[in-house]
């Protein structure tokens, strides 16, 4: 009898290790906001990691990029996606981003906000045109139309100096804002309060889902009750660190005096206190790369909320039928507007990012073949997906630079070869991106789950056999 | 430069602005996607070209039909080995599996032919015995020759298309490929030969233009640029269409660089264009297709 | 006389949707059968099966004593089945000529004749057939009033001189008079010795044409017969065939 109670234990083992009923609950996790604050967090531990020595300050380069591309992506996913509408102009935007942010900077004198506000406008203004433009063409002849856009932003970073500096490019700095917790030098006491206090975010999170969740609780979930009773002790904690937190934070920034002090190591300085926030240092690299995973996030938050309002609905529509979608009153102009807007301002903005991470810009890099490869991140991420737009550009710039480079440095071309293979692998597998693995890993980890689930249910009733055998013996 | 060399030489660059489009409309017509690979496609054969001339000393014609050859090659296994497999797949998804290929190719380069830029000569030397001045412009007999021989090799493909029975078939094909199959056209031939054309159109635009500079992966960027604006100008309705903005658009970008701004000119001519594009949406012989709601 | 086509135990899907259940056929060499039905019955499906241009679950089909289940349309056809597909599909952007002579892609040089001449022969015989084709030979198909985009579509099935012609509804949208004729023409390809398959709402007068009928429902062969048989049951006639056609 002993047998088949451990052999229960092991069963609801098993399940529980593939349903965890921890404090974070799966659907929890599952809210995407939440998933894009914790995957937030995961990007900022990378300068805390290249700071402490655990990766090269390469790759960490190689990450700002991948960023950067995915920003791109996320704005051109609403026009390829959501819209059915295919840019080929994106190269010369990021462009117009890298080369416009100096250029407003240094010859009209504004700082690194009124530069970036200004870039921003102007390619948002482009944008509309080419959106209105759009109205009237369509299909491959829009698509080349967005080509030629393309090539005037070459022709111009090529050939008009003033603008671009020509072919010597031109040179910038890491940028300078004012935004609270970049400022901080990064040592491990500060970074561990960052971790905090998004666990608190998340935990408190986690209690109003909680709450709501528990109206539509049932009596087989009655049991679980005394564990909820000590999670909700252990969150009332969190509150009332997270609130003892705010205050310590605003009374600093009143006070303009430091409350919080941290440990100093090594040669970074701790700058705490409001007078030096204001001061508008330059970023450090490590900063500048905080700076950029922010502006991801607030990126992911803005894609989120345009595909999942009317909006949204509304893109989707229009790219089933047109002619349908207008009929249903959804006015075409506006939304074709809202899609070319977003996609152009979202690739200026990572062209700032561009510029403001490498400190430097070309014109040779901004062609049709860069356009292309950010379709191709679109693409082999997946079509209206979110994740999937840093998942694509982890593998279509990401592996061949990071992996493929260092591991093959003496075969030539290898990592164009794999990124080409790649994108046919995955168009022709995975019609609907690379996202869409995740479908068949849980297909497979649901199938094997099942078998093990099977297979201790077999030996129980092996056992059960044998100890009614037993019994019968016994008789 | 006086208004006659402009001319002479835009009719050497619209040549082959002019057989790279056409190739770009064939595909476009029966595989029903814009090839990006077109370009890189001619450059490999180029490379093939110029390192067998290199190695095994062949002259320039010789290694020129070889590589024509192994262009129609690339073509047919291009399209049996990836575009058929994708044939289901979206416009877009089927333009993307070109960039694939594009970057398959630019990865096999270095690969296959080293990391250096290689040479490949005139088909006849240019030299000033090699010349011929009319109007005041001075032709080359070698420029002569590459337009002569876009002509009537463009010339030769419209006879085809118009008037044989395999013509007919890819017009048809164009048109609607389904009906195409129950009339008993061989469709997916079709657009094997279609591939296989537009490689050897793109090989050949290469080879014209690799003495001008060299054999390298980006050689035929500006060509294949140049090549999709012809289409969207001329329309992809009609292969004549594309042809004819080939040879237009090379004139105006020369006249534009010439007579209004080296620093603004090609801008200009493309916004002109795109101005012209609000216009007429299909180009300049294109006609609205009947889209389904 | 021999059976030119025969489908034996069909059955096609379009993924959920069973199209046809079942379906078993005979075309005897030289007849004209008849496919007759509501709409969404599964005729258009059947005929497309039977010219290779969909995939079927079950059952096959046998043409002239070759399996022709799973060949690929072009194949089909050069075996000399023809369609005229529903909604005429003619090639809009080439000329009158051009759409009869893709027609004619298939045929091959025989021992008297080689294949230019027997394109010159079947242009006339078309031409004979509808002499407004002739005149507008030079002028693009689109331009075309819908009548003659019709006889366009049938003469180009003819123009391959098929062993089975295959029309799907040929009497679509077309004046009364004009489908008078055209039934009419059928009636003169089957003089002709060309065998016939042919699709139809107008079920009167398409049996008056036919040797023998099926009549499809929801996918499945719900009566079939010769033509005088059909004719002669009221209760059909009624049913499927709508009374108002006498
Ligand atoms: N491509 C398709 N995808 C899904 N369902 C289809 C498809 N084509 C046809 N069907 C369905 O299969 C059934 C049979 O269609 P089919 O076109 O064969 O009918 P039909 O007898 O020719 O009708 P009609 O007289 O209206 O032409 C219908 O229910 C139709 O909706
Ligand atoms: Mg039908």
């Amino acid at each position: 009898m002993n047998k088949i109670n451990i052999l229960d234990k092991v069963k609801s083992n098993v399940t529980n290790f593939f349903q965890p009923k921890g404090v974070f609950d799966k659907n929890f996790v599952k809210k995407p906001l939440i998933m894009y604050l914790i995957f937030g967090l995961l990007l900022l531990a990378i300068p805390f990691l290249q700071e402490q020595g655990y990766i090269q300050f390469y790759t960490m380069g190689v990450f700002g990029m991948i960023i950067i591309y995915t920003i791109v992506a996320l704005g051109l996913n609403l026009l390829l996606g959501y819209s059915g509408l295919i840019s080929l102009g994106t190269a010369g935007f990021i462009g117009f981003g890298a080369y416009g942010l100096p250029f407003f900077s240094n010859l009209l004198g504004l700082n690194f906000t009124g530069a970036l506000i200004v870039t921003l406008l102007l390619s948002a203004l482009i944008g509309a045109l080419i959106g209105l433009f759009s109205l009237k063409v369509e299909g491959v002849y829009l698509a080349i139309a967005t080509l030629f856009v393309g090539e005037i932003f070459l022709e111009i970073f090529r050939n008009v100096e003033w603008f671009t500096n020509g072919f010597s490019g031109v040179k910038f700095h890491y940028p300078h804002v004012i935004l609270l917790f970049f400022q901080l030098r990064i040592t491990v006491t500060s970074f561990i309060l960052l971790v905090l206090s998004a666990l608190i975010v998340i935990a408190l999170g986690y209690i109003g889902f909680k709450k709501y969740k528990n109206k539509q609780k049932s009596k087989i979930e009655k049991k679980e009750n005394r564990i909820t009773k000590i999670k909700s002790r252990l969150l009332s904690i969190f509150k009332i660190a997270l609130i003892i937190l705010g205050l310590m934070l605003v009374l600093q920034i009143v006070l303009g005096e430091p409350l919080l002090t941290f440990v100093q190591s090594g040669n970074s300085i701790t700058t705490t206190g409001f007078r030096g926030y204001l001061k508008l240092e330059e970023f450090d690299r490590n900063q500048t790369f905080r700076f950029i995973s922010l502006i991801l996030i607030a990126s992911m938050f803005i894609i989120y909320n345009i595909v999942n309002s009317r909006t949204g609905r509304a893109l989707m529509a229009m790219s089933r039928s047109e002619h349908a979608a207008q009929s249903m009153g959804i006015s075409l102009m506006k939304y074709r507007l809202v899609a070319f807007i977003t996609a152009t301002v979202f690739a200026t903005l990572a062209g700032t990012l561009y510029v403001s991470w490498f400190t430097s810009a070309y014109p040779d890099s901004w062609t049709l073949g860069f356009s292309l490869i950010l379709i191709a991140v679109v693409v082999v991420g997946g079509y209206k997906s979110i994740f999937g737009m840093f998942l694509g550009a982890l593998i279509i710039h990401g592996i061949p630079t990071f992996y493929l480079k260092e591991a093959f440095a003496d075969i030539n071309g290898l990592p164009f070869i794999f990124t080409g293979v790649l994108i046919i692998v995955v168009i022709l597998f995975y019609p609907y991106g690379a996202i869409y693995l995740r479908h068949d890993i849980k297909r497979l980890y649901r199938y094997l789950k099942s078998k093990i689930i099977k297979f201790i249910h077999l030996i129980k009733q092996r056992i059960q056999k044998s100890n009614d055998s037993e019994v019968n013996e016994d008789e | 430069m006086n208004l006659a060399q402009l001319i002479f030489n835009s009719l050497e660059t619209g040549s082959i602005y002019a057989l790279a489009a056409l190739g770009v409309v064939l595909i476009f017509r029966t595989s029903k996607t814009t090839n990006f690979a077109q370009g890189m496609i001619g450059t490999l054969n180029a490379y093939i070209a110029a390192t067998i001339l290199m190695k095994w000393d062949w002259n320039i014609w010789a290694v020129t039909i070889f590589a024509i050859g192994t262009a129609f090659i690339t073509g047919i296994i291009i399209d049996t080995l990836i575009m058929r497999p994708a044939a289901k797949a979206s416009a877009v998804s089927k333009q993307i599996i070109t960039l694939g290929i594009i970057m398959v190719i630019l990865g096999l380069i270095p690969f296959l032919f080293g990391i250096n830029n290689l040479q490949l000569p005139h088909f006849i030397p240019v030299s000033p015995d090699t010349k011929l001045a009319l109007f005041g412009a001075s032709l080359n007999y070698n420029s002569i020759f590459t337009i002569s021989l876009s002509l009537v090799l463009m010339g030769f493909l419209f006879w085809f298309l118009k008037y044989t029975r395999w013509g007919l078939a890819i017009r048809v094909t164009a048109s609607n490929e389904v009906t195409s199959r129950l009339m008993g056209v061989p469709t997916k031939s079709v657009t094997m030969i279609s591939w296989a054309t537009a490689a050897m159109f793109g090989t050949l635009a290469a080879i014209y233009l690799a003495p001008g500079g060299s054999v390298n992966p980006n050689m035929l960027v500006d060509i294949q640029v140049n090549a999709f604006f012809a289409c969207v100008i001329g329309g992809f309705g009609t292969f004549y269409g594309p042809v004819f903005a080939g040879f237009m658009l090379a004139t105006i970008k020369n006249l534009s660089l010439a007579y209004v701004s080296d620093e603004w000119g090609h801008v200009l001519v493309y916004i002109l264009i795109l101005v012209f594009l609000y216009f007429k949406p299909y180009g300049l012989f294109g006609k609205k297709t009947v889209k389904k709601v | 006389m021999s059976n030119l086509l025969e489908v034996s135990n069909l059955s096609v899907s379009y993924n959920v949707i069973e199209a046809l259940k079942n379906v078993s056929i005979n075309v005897k060499e030289g007849t004209i059968v008849a496919i007759l039905g509501a709409n969404g019955g599964g005729k258009t499906t059947l005929l497309k099966k039977i010219s290779g241009l969909i995939k079927s679950n079950k059952g096959n089909i046998v043409f002239n004593g070759i399996d022709i289940t799973k060949l690929p349309a072009e194949k089909v056809t050069q075996l000399g089945i023809l369609q005229s597909p529903e909604g005429r599909q003619i090639f809009t952007d080439l000329t009158v000529e051009e759409n009869l002579r893709i027609g004619a892609f298939t045929l091959k040089k025989t021992k008297e004749f080689s294949k230019k001449e027997r394109i010159k022969v079947n242009l006339k015989r078309v031409y004979k057939y509808f002499p407004i084709l002739e005149e507008r030979k030079t002028q693009i198909a689109k331009t075309l009033s819908g009548g003659e985009q019709q006889m366009l579509a049938i003469s180009r099935a003819l123009m391959a001189s098929p062993k089975l012609l295959i029309l799907d509804e040929p009497s679509l949208g077309l004046a009364p008079l004009i489908v008078r004729d055209i039934f009419e023409i059928i009636k003169e390809f089957k003089k002709e010795g060309t065998t016939i398959l042919i699709v139809e709402q107008n079920a009167l007068q398409t049996l008056k044409i036919a040797d023998y009928a099926y009549v499809l429902q929801l996918g499945e062969v719900i009566i079939e017969g010769t033509s005088k048989e059909l004719m002669q049951n009221p209760a059909l006639v009624e049913a499927y065939l709508g009374k108002k056609n006498k």
